[in-house]
C-alpha cells in the first residue's frame, strides 16, 4: 500500500479549526492530500465512538482539532475534548490500533499555516506507523 | 426516496485547472440516489442561483450536494435559493472542493481523488438531513441592569424608551457610582458634578426605570428574552419616601465610624448620607455601626427626624423581576496598596491612593477640597507614584490605562491649588493614548515645578517615614537609587475586578477571564456580550477603561438590547440544537454537569431529561457524553457525521458499490 493510500480523518470545530483549514486554502498552503475533513460543531462533539467508528470505517488516522484553550465558545468543549481524547489514547494503547493515530489539537481561525503543519506532521506520523491493516493490525 | 442533486461549480476558470471536473461529474452520477448531476461554471452567479431554483424543481430534488468554496462563503446563499425552490434550507450539504481540494493540493489527480472522496461523502450525509425550523419565542423587553456607575447609568438611560422598564439594581446606597466622588474628570478638568448630576437627577426621576440600592442580584434563571431574576435589598432603616436628607439624625447620632466614602479620611454618624449631594438625597444606617445593632436601645435619630422617615423594622427584602437582558456594569476596585509593604501605605499617614486624593481635593470632602497633609499642614512637596499594582506579575500583569492621566489631572489640581509645590512623577512608562493624551503630557511637561523621574520597572520604590515627611526611594533604569522627599505622596493604584465578582458571575453563570474581570463572548468581535446570550458587560467589570469608554460600552450594551428585544416582539431561535430521543434516555444526568449552558434539567425520578432549547446552543457536548446515544444535535447527528466519515473512507474507484 502506498502511502498515498493513506486517510486521515480531521475533525473540526465550525468556530476555529474548520476556518483555520479553509484559511489554509485561501493563502495556498501544502496540505497533504490524505487529509479528509469533517465539520463538527466543536471539539467537545466528538466522542469516542464516532472516532472509533472512523477507524473500523478504515481510516489510517484521526486529527482532532479545535479552539485553543479558553477560545472555545462553548465555553468547556475543549476540555472536554481534551478529556476523552486523552482517555481514548490511554484505551487504544491496549488495542491493535497505536495511540498516535489519534490526534489532538488547537487551532486558531486565521491560522491557515498552523492547520497544513499540523496535517503534515499528521501524515508523516501516520505514515511512520503506516495503514491500519485489514486485520486491524499496528 | 431522497433525490439528490449535485452541482458542481468551476468557479469561474480557478477549479477546473486544479480538478478534472469531468471525473468528478461521471463519479457522482454512479453513487446512489443521485437523480442530476451538473456542472455549472459560477453557481453564485445571479443567472445560475435562478437557473438552479427551475433545476431543483424540474428534477423534483429533494436533497441538494453543492460542490463548491467553503460553507462559511456560500452556504446561506445557497440555502436561500433552496428555500425559493420549495426545499427547506438544511436539506443541504456543501463539498469544500475549493478551499480543501483545488487550493491546497497541488497535484491534479489528488486534488480530483480528494474532491470526488468529499462529494460521496457529502451525498452520503445530505440524506440524513430533515427540514428544520426556526422557533419564535416571545421576548420580556425589560431589562435588569447591575451597576449604576457611569456604565450602568448611560445603559439604563440608553434603555428607558416606550413599553420597557428598567431594574437599575446598585450594591451602594447612591447611584453615580465612583465619578459621583469625583471633582474633575480627564481630560479637560470638566466638572464632575455639571456633567453628571443632570443624568443622574434624569435617571432617579424616570418613570421606566426603577432604581434599588443597597441592593444585589443573587439568582438569575432562564435565558435570552426570558430571564427571571432575584434581587436581595438590604434595609435601609430609612424610609426613602419620607426623608428629605435633612441631616438632623446626623447631628444626634452618638457614633463615629471611619468614613469609607471619603476613603477613611474622616469620619461618619452612623445615620449618614454618603456625601452631600447623594442622590438619592437620603440618608442611611450603617448597621454594622449602629448601636442598635448591638442591643442598645437608642432612638435618638428617630426622635430628632422631622419627617418620621426612621424606621428600625425594616428587613432585608427579596423581590423577583422578569426581563429580556442583563447589562452586568459592577465597575472597578482600587488595588489596595496595603498588599505591598513598600508602599508604606499601612501607616496611613500622607501616603494615599488616588481614590483618597479625589476626596480629599472635592470640596465635599473631609477637607473642603483643601489639599493638606494628616497634620494640616500644605504640602510643599507632592510625589506621585504610578502603576502602583499595575504591570507587575506580583499583582496585575495588566495595564490598568488610566492611572497616568488620572495622576495628571491629580497633579493639576495640586498645582491649581497650590502653585508654589513642586510636584513629583515617578512613573516607569506613561500610558496616554488617543488623541487627547499627547496634549496631556505636553501640558505636564512644560507646568513649571514639576519634575518627572523614572523608575526601572513598576513597582521600583520603597516609601519610608522620615519625621513629618515621606521619602520615596526610586531605584531608577541604570540602578541608581535617588530619594523624593515628600509631604504627601498619591499611589496611582490599578483598576481590579471589584469585590464579589466571583459570586456574580456564578450567579449569572457567566465567565471571568485570567486576571477576574468579567469575559466578552469574544475580545474583538463581541466584546460586549458575555458568553451567556443575553447577559452583556459593560465599563471596568469587563476590563480597565476610562470613561467615555465606560458610558460608550453602556450604550452599546443598551442598543445591542434595543435591536434585539423590541417590546412584544418575538425571538428567532437557531434550530441547531440538542434533543432527547426519550425512548433511548436512562435519566443517568450524565449530560446535565457537563452543559455550559445549564440547559439540562432532570430530576433524579424520572427516567429522561430535558433539553431547553431556548438556552441550548448545540455544541454537542452533551451528545458525545450521553453512554446510551440519546442526544441527538439536529443537523449533526451521528447518523449524519458518521456517513460522511464513511464516505470520505470508501474507495473513491468504488462508486457503484455504494449501499
Amino acid at each position: 500500500m502506498k502511502s498515498l493510500d493513506l486517510k486521515i480523518i480531521a475533525l473540526l470545530c465550525h468556530w476555529c479549526a474548520y476556518d483555520s483549514a479553509d484559511a489554509a486554502g485561501r493563502s495556498r498552503q501544502d496540505v497533504p492530500p490524505q487529509i479528509r475533513e469533517v465539520h463538527v460543531r466543536c471539539s467537545g462533539q466528538v466522542d469516542p465512538a464516532m472516532v472509533l467508528k472512523a477507524f473500523a470505517a478504515g481510516a489510517d488516522g484521526v486529527m482532532v482539532l479545535g479552539c485553543k484553550p479558553g477560545d472555545c465558545h462553548y465555553r468547556t468543549g475543549n476540555h472536554q475534548a481534551l478529556k476523552r481524547m486523552r482517555l481514548l489514547q490511554q484505551v487504544m494503547a491496549a488495542t491493535p490500533i497505536h495511540p498516535q493515530r489519534l490526534r489532538l489539537d488547537w487551532v486558531s481561525a486565521g491560522e491557515g499555516d498552523r492547520y497544513a503543519r499540523l496535517a503534515q506532521e499528521m501524515v508523516s506520523q501516520v505514515k511512520a506507523l503506516g495503514p491500519v491493516d485489514a486485520k486491524g493490525g499496528m | 426516496m431522497a433525490r439528490i442533486g449535485v452541482f458542481i461549480c468551476q468557479c469561474g476558470p480557478m477549479l477546473e485547472k486544479a480538478l478534472d471536473i469531468l471525473t468528478l461529474v461521471h463519479a457522482a452520477r454512479r453513487l446512489k440516489h443521485v437523480v442530476h448531476v451538473e456542472t455549472v461554471s459560477l453557481l453564485c452567479a445571479p443567472e445560475a442561483k435562478a437557473a438552479l431554483v427551475e433545476t431543483i424543481r424540474a428534477h423534483a430534488i429533494s436533497h441538494v450536494v453543492v460542490a463548491a468554496c467553503a460553507p462559511r462563503e456560500h452556504e446561506k446563499t445557497f440555502g436561500k435559493i433552496l428555500s425559493a425552490a420549495g426545499l427547506n434550507p438544511f436539506m443541504l450539504q456543501i463539498a469544500n472542493i475549493r478551499e480543501h481540494c483545488a487550493w491546497v493540493i497541488h497535484d491534479r489527480r489528488q486534488a480530483t481523488d480528494k474532491a470526488g472522496s468529499l462529494i460521496q461523502a457529502a451525498v452520503q450525509r445530505v440524506r440524513h438531513h430533515q427540514p428544520l425550523y426556526a422557533q419564535q419565542i416571545d421576548v420580556q423587553a425589560d431589562v435588569l441592569v447591575i451597576g449604576a456607575g457611569m456604565a450602568g447609568i448611560s445603559a439604563a438611560l440608553t434603555l428607558a424608551q416606550p413599553d420597557r422598564q428598567v431594574y437599575l439594581v446598585e450594591r451602594s446606597a447612591w447611584i453615580g457610582g465612583k465619578v459621583a466622588l469625583y471633582e474633575d474628570l480627564c481630560p479637560d478638568m470638566n466638572c464632575a458634578a455639571c456633567l453628571i448630576e443632570a443624568d443622574l437627577d434624569t435617571v432617579l426621576h424616570n418613570d421606566r426605570i426603577n432604581v434599588i440600592t443597597l441592593a444585589r442580584v443573587v439568582a438569575l434563571r432562564g435565558r435570552k428574552g426570558n430571564f427571571t431574576a432575584s434581587i436581595r435589598q438590604a434595609p435601609r432603616w430609612v424610609d426613602t419616601d419620607r426623608c428629605l436628607g435633612c441631616a438632623a439624625c446626623m447631628d444626634v447620632c452618638p457614633v463615629k465610624t471611619p468614613n469609607p466614602v471619603n476613603a477613611f479620611l474622616d469620619h461618619h454618624p452612623a445615620i449618614y448620607i454618603p456625601y452631600p449631594g447623594t442622590l438619592p438625597h437620603v440618608a442611611m444606617v450603617d448597621r454594622q455601626h449602629c448601636l442598635r445593632t448591638r442591643g442598645e436601645p437608642c432612638t435618638r435619630c428617630q426622635d430628632a427626624c422631622p419627617f418620621e422617615a426612621i424606621d428600625y423594622d425594616q428587613t432585608e427584602t427579596c423581590r423577583e423581576v422578569s426581563v429580556g437582558a442583563v447589562v452586568v456594569a459592577t465597575g472597578f476596585d482600587p488595588f489596595d496598596p496595603n498588599r505591598d509593604d513598600r508602599y508604606g501605605h499601612a501607616e496611613q499617614d500622607n501616603v494615599i491612593t488616588s481614590a483618597a486624593f479625589e476626596r480629599l481635593v472635592n470640596p465635599n470632602g473631609p477637607t473642603q477640597g483643601r489639599i493638606v497633609t494628616n497634620d494640616g499642614r500644605i504640602p510643599q512637596h507632592v510625589a506621585f507614584v504610578y502603576c502602583v499594582g499595575s504591570r507587575t506579575d506580583a499583582f496585575n500583569a495588566y495595564c490598568s490605562g488610566v492611572c497616568c492621566q488620572t495622576a495628571i489631572k491629580h497633579a493639576r489640581q495640586v498645582k491649581r491649588q497650590l502653585p508654589e509645590c513642586v510636584v513629583d512623577h515617578i512613573f516607569a512608562d506613561l500610558c496616554l493614548p488617543g488623541k487627547s493624551g499627547q496634549r496631556i503630557f505636553d501640558g505636564l511637561r512644560t507646568e513649571p515645578g514639576i519634575v518627572l523621574h523614572r523608575m526601572k520597572h513598576p513597582g521600583s520604590v520603597r516609601i519610608e517615614r522620615e519625621n513629618r515627611t515621606r521619602i520615596v526611594h526610586v531605584t531608577g533604569p541604570d540602578d541608581v537609587v535617588q530619594q523624593i522627599q515628600a509631604d504627601l505622596v498619591i499611589l496611582a493604584t490599578a483598576l481590579e475586578p471589584p469585590t464579589g465578582t466571583l459570586q456574580l458571575a456564578a450567579c449569572l453563570n457567566i465567565d471571568l477571564d485570567g486576571d477576574g474581570f468579567f469575559k466578552e463572548s469574544h475580545p474583538i468581535t463581541d466584546p460586549t456580550q458575555s458568553c451567556r446570550e443575553g447577559i452583556y458587560l459593560a465599563g471596568c467589570c469587563q476590563g480597565p477603561k476610562d470613561i467615555p469608554m465606560s458610558v460608550a460600552q453602556g450604550q452599546a450594551a443598551a442598543g445591542r438590547i434595543l435591536q434585539s428585544l423590541v417590546p412584544g416582539g418575538k425571538m428567532s431561535l437557531d434550530p441547531i440544537v440538542a434533543r432527547v430521543d426519550t425512548d433511548l434516555c436512562s435519566g443517568c444526568r450524565t449530560c446535565q454537569g457537563l452543559c455550559p449552558f445549564g440547559a439540562i434539567t432532570g430530576d433524579e425520578n424520572e427516567s429522561t431529561v430535558y433539553i431547553e432549547k431556548t438556552l441550548c446552543r448545540g455544541c454537542g457536548i452533551c451528545a458525545a457524553a450521553c453512554p446510551s446515544g440519546a442526544i441527538i444535535i439536529n443537523h449533526f447527528s451521528r447518523d449524519a457525521v458518521d456517513a460522511e466519515i464513511t464516505g470520505l473512507l470508501k474507495p473513491t474507484d468504488g462508486y457503484n458499490e455504494i449501499p
